[in-house]
């Protein structure tokens, strides 16, 4: 019963809080009556009586106060009162709540964003049942470091992992395949992805109409089916659920529709999924792969058995391929080791090492706005010193002013809190949209409960952070100095001043920090752009010509559609020249893991890039002929048996001896279809090398042959052109289409698009999230000195006013004022660059080109810093300038 | 093992008006006289320690309150004790037994 009590009073003074009072106000007022009454009885006369009565009580209010005190709840109801109190507070300095709050809520948004990213894009990609148990399988080559040296597998290589294993629940092969869906008489390319028929219990997923891949559906004679992505039933079918049972036609083949998978399944980001037999026979060579569209090699991915380290489930592996590689050698590297990695590690990869170091400079953002704010709050709470002195005297207890002042800084951290979410909700938002961020299709980055929880559990800290000690340095103060200072005296506030000098130093060299930083991205972004890849970027557009199956398997059916597909594209306005070849340096080609050079034997591998191109594809490259002659349209024409090589290659096969007139053979030219065996190329000409991604990257010994020679594969297209080469798809698509409507032009992509891709896109990833940070800290860092310099230049009002009294000029106190700026920001950059020469050497990993010990970067920064600096500073000093003695003086 | 003055006295006054309130319901003056009366002076509880101690005596339940007519037909607030109240009382009692012994004692031994 007594709890009922207790709660039931709680409830009464919370919500009937008017009712109780009246309550109080009546029995006090009843006991004043009473005693009066008393008095009365007692002989008095009823003014005596009444006097005597409230001599007695004490003071009405006194009582009712002392009652109030110690009230159930009371504290929620002091608590609401600092609340409202506070509000007040912060509306009426709102330039100083505004830029507390800003500066809270950068720092707060940009460390959620960066966990929305790690959380739910590095550490929970996937949305699939046991995501953690997941394992890539992987061959490590040991003897030469090479990581990854193959993440892909024959599928018997994984039937076999599959069978013979004791460590994994179970194992899915699953590989892409360009997939060409006929829709309204055109031809669209598709990611399609071919998945063993385990795949739905493997991945835990159930469909989201229909119903998934079955083992019946992979069985020989089965009928043709595909289970679609959302992406691509939303983006093709606009979300019909009536396309269920419907068929569709990839590759010339019908298949019926049978479900459709969830929204965030996006294994492999394929558009269709097509089911494969675990035991579908192998194609018998690469070229029959890509003219069948049945890929050779397949991911395995795993599903470690619980209480299974991956390091087990890895050596268990390692037994089962140490018996393939012995019956396949070629397959393996000599000494190698299988690796069993997380899935979504093998994704993120080294955008990991790029996102911890985003960490490390959010957790510096966040330091500067914690300080930031604390400066601020320092500076509010001193400009207050005399009212919590008065307050204090009136009877407030120590620990009631610092809950009240403590209140305020919470009321900041909460709006803090909420305006970063803010940010963070709408950073969120284009996150997916920024190239860079290499997480899995699969991630969903938002504000989610466990991000949200971060939000708020930060700005908690954040709040304990910046708001404690300015509170505690406020009500610690005596309380003589305060009500005796008028109000802004220089001498009361000296050790205030010195925590706030402290903090802006601080923020200044977190800043610093934070620019060097950036300074060596930039650095590194612009060495990137350097790269010289050995040809002009610029003007150059590749891409793919798929030929539809059984048709164009000869060398002269190939060469009589490019006889009149080049001279057309040549004709277009703007192209300068039109080639044919097989790969792209930049994309990848023919690859012959071995030559035969005649009087050259060697016990090595002599592996060897050659391409099979048309003459014109030398000027359409720009490569340089350094010797000899390039093809000619005779030996194209005639498919003569000629070849030009690139200086690398001279350089590592033929050494000092003159490689023209010599003979070369590309070995895997003998296990091609179409293709005439045993044959040798006569070296004519040599040419300058090509670069691919990196300076550091070793270039490959390349051939050259006439296209003509060979009937073999699909080819492509290299434009060079004066304008904009991306722009000609459209007018290409049209040209293959009256050259044949079966051909289709897949992947059409600039250099420079690949390029970014491949070699830009992490450092300018890097570049602009360094740079953002960098910028914001620099902000924060100067409207923390901003905000110390005027406020010392108030305090030191007096000060100035009778210098300039006794004759300083204006560019005495501009000196002076400066001077004392100058110090802060010195010290901060001298401290920054101690702490930048002690951390920066973490980024040698993420840097490009340049060290990180870089010059510019590292005298740069501090420039920058100060030059911004002294102009914060400047402002404040211009106003001291313009101190009025007489105004200043009479402050006394 | 002995509680703080400051508890000595809070005890010590909820006590004297358990205690006082066993003789049947009063309101706050009554209690404040009958204190006085029974302690022959030595305690004059005054407003501003009673309706404090009054009010949270309430809020714990071992009191409860009621609006009466006084003996001389004026408005009051009555105060009785609850089952909980005669409980505390005993607890009370007992813990101030033990200390007044245990001060005796000690005073006695010096």
């Amino acid at each position: 019963m007594p709890l009922f009590v207790k709660v039931r009073s709680f409830l009464r003074n919370l919500f009937l809080s008017r009712c109780v009072e009246a309550d109080l106000e009546n029995e006090v007022r009843s006991h004043l009556e009473l005693m009066m009454a008393e008095n009365m009885r007692a002989g008095m006369a009823p003014e005596e009586a009444r006097r005597a009565a409230r001599m007695e009580l004490g003071g009405v209010e006194q009582v009712k106060e002392q009652v109030r005190d110690e009230r159930k709840g009371n504290w929620i109801q002091s608590v609401i009162a600092d609340c409202r109190f506070g509000v007040r507070q912060l509306r009426k300095n709102p330039g100083f709540s505004v830029v507390a709050i800003v500066a809270l809520a950068l720092g707060i948004g940009f460390s959620t964003i960066i966990f929305s990213i790690f959380y739910n894009g590095v550490l929970h990609p996937f949305p699939y049942r046991d995501a953690e148990r997941l394992t890539v399988i992987g061959i490590t080559d040991t003897q030469h470091n090479s990581e990854r040296f193959r993440e892909m597998y024959h599928l018997d290589e994984v039937a076999a992992f599959r069978k013979q294993n004791q460590t994994f629940e179970d194992i899915v092969a699953y590989s892409g395949v360009d997939l060409f869906y006929l829709h309204q008489g055109t031809s669209e390319q598709l990611n399609g992805c071919v998945v063993t028929p385990n795949l739905m219990e493997f991945w835990g997923v159930a469909p989201l109409l229909g119903r998934g891949i079955g083992e019946q559906d992979a069985q020989a004679g089965a009928s043709p089916v595909t289970l679609l992505s959302y992406a691509f039933w939303k983006s093709a079918f606009h979300e019909d659920k009536s396309v269920l049972g419907t068929t569709i036609t990839l590759n010339k083949q019908d298949r019926t529709i049978i479900g459709v998978m969830p929204r965030r399944f996006g294994l492999y980001g394929a558009d269709v999924y097509l089911p494969l037999a675990w035991n579908r026979p192998e194609p018998k060579s690469f070229a029959e792969a890509m003219d069948q569209h049945d890929p050779m090699f397949f991911f395995a991915t795993g599903l470690v058995k619980r209480n299974v380290s991956r390091q087990t489930a890895a050596a268990d592996i390692q037994v089962i391929a140490k018996q393939l590689a012995a019956l396949n050698a070629r397959d393996y590297p000599e000494h190698f080791q299988m690796t069993a990695r997380p899935m979504n590690e093998v994704i993120v990869d080294d955008f990991k090492h790029t996102l911890f170091l985003l960490i490390a400079a959010v957790v510096l953002l966040l330091l500067i706005s914690s300080s930031n704010a604390a400066s601020l709050l320092l500076t509010h709470h001193s400009a207050r010193a005399r009212e919590i002195a008065m307050r204090s005297a009136l009877g407030a207890s120590r620990g009631r002013l610092i809950r009240q002042l403590f209140v305020e800084s919470m009321l900041l951290g909460l709006a803090g809190c909420l305006a970063g979410c803010l940010l963070a909700y709408l950073g969120l938002q284009v996150v997916r949209l920024v190239p860079g961020i290499n997480v899995p299709g699969e991630a969903d980055m938002s504000l989610n409960v466990p991000v949200l929880i971060f939000a708020v559990m930060l700005s908690f800290l954040t709040t304990l952070l910046f708001g404690l000690s300015p509170t505690f340095l406020a009500v610690k103060k005596d309380l003589r100095t305060s009500l005796q200072g008028a109000g802004v005296n220089a001498s009361g506030s000296r050790s205030g001043e010195r925590i706030r000098a402290g903090l802006v130093v601080g923020q200044v060299a977190l800043a610093m920090v934070l620019l060097v930083f950036a300074g060596l991205m930039i650095r590194s972004f612009i060495a990137v752009s350097n790269f010289d890849p050995g040809i002009r970027t610029q003007g150059l557009l590749h891409a793919f010509v798929h030929f539809p199956a059984h048709q164009y398997e000869s060398a002269d059916s190939k060469r009589a559609f490019f006889e009149q597909l080049l001279p057309r594209v040549s004709a277009l306005p703007g192209v300068t020249a039109a080639a044919e070849s097989v790969g792209f340096p930049w994309i990848g080609g023919p690859r012959s893991d071995d030559v035969t050079i005649p009087g050259k034997p060697h016990d090595k591998h002599w592996t060897t890039n050659f391409d099979a191109v048309s003459e014109s594809y030398f000027p359409a490259l720009g490569l340089q002929l350094l010797r000899g002659r390039l093809l000619s349209p005779t030996d194209v024409f005639g498919a003569r048996r000629v070849a030009v090589v690139n200086s690398t290659l001279v350089k590592s096969f033929f050494g000092d001896d003159d490689p023209i007139g010599r003979q070369i053979k590309f070995n895997v030219l003998d296990q091609m279809p179409e293709t005439p065996h045993d044959a040798y190329f006569e070296i004519v000409g040599v040419v300058s090398d090509l670069k691919r991604f990196e300076p550091r990257e070793p270039i490959l010994p390349q051939a050259y042959v006439p296209y003509t020679f060979s009937g073999f594969g699909d080819r492509s297209l290299v434009i060079r052109a004066v304008t904009n080469p991306g722009l000609l798809a459209n007018d290409l698509r049209q040209l293959l289409a009256n050259v044949d409507s079966d051909t289709v032009l897949v992947h059409p992509e600039t250099l420079e698009d690949q390029l970014n891709k491949r070699v830009y896109m992490k450092p300018k990833f890097r570049l602009v999230s360094f740079s953002i940070c960098a910028g914001i800290g620099l902000g924060l860092a100067l409207i923390g000195l901003f905000g110390v310099m005027i406020y010392s230049v108030t305090l030191q009002t007096h000060e100035l006013g009778v210098r300039m009294a006794l004759g300083a000029h204006a560019g005495d106190i501009l000196s002076l004022v400066l001077g004392k700026g100058l110090v802060l920001v010195g010290g901060g950059i001298l401290v920054g660059l101690l702490t930048s020469f002690l951390t920066v050497r973490v980024l040698q990993s993420q840097l490009w080109g340049v060290s990180a010990f870089d010059p510019w970067a590292l005298i740069l920064a501090p420039a920058a810093l100060l030059a911004t600096g002294l102009l914060a500073c400047y402002l404040p000093a211009r106003r001291a300038t313009r101190v009025d003695p007489m105004i200043a003086l009479r402050y006394e | 093992m002995g509680p703080e003055p400051t508890m000595l006295l809070q005890g010590t006054l909820d006590l004297l008006i358990l205690n006082s309130l066993v003789a049947g319901e009063m309101h706050g003056l009554g209690i404040s006289r009958r204190i006085q009366q029974i302690t022959r002076g030595t305690f004059v509880v005054k407003p501003g320690s009673l309706f404090p101690a009054l009010h949270r005596m309430e809020e714990e339940g071992w009191i409860s309150a009621f609006w009466g007519d006084s003996e001389n037909n004026r408005r009051a607030k009555f105060y009785r004790l609850t089952k909980a109240g005669g409980k505390q009382l005993e607890v009370e009692t007992k813990r101030w037994d033990r200390i007044s012994l245990a001060i005796t004692q000690a005073l006695e031994a010096s």
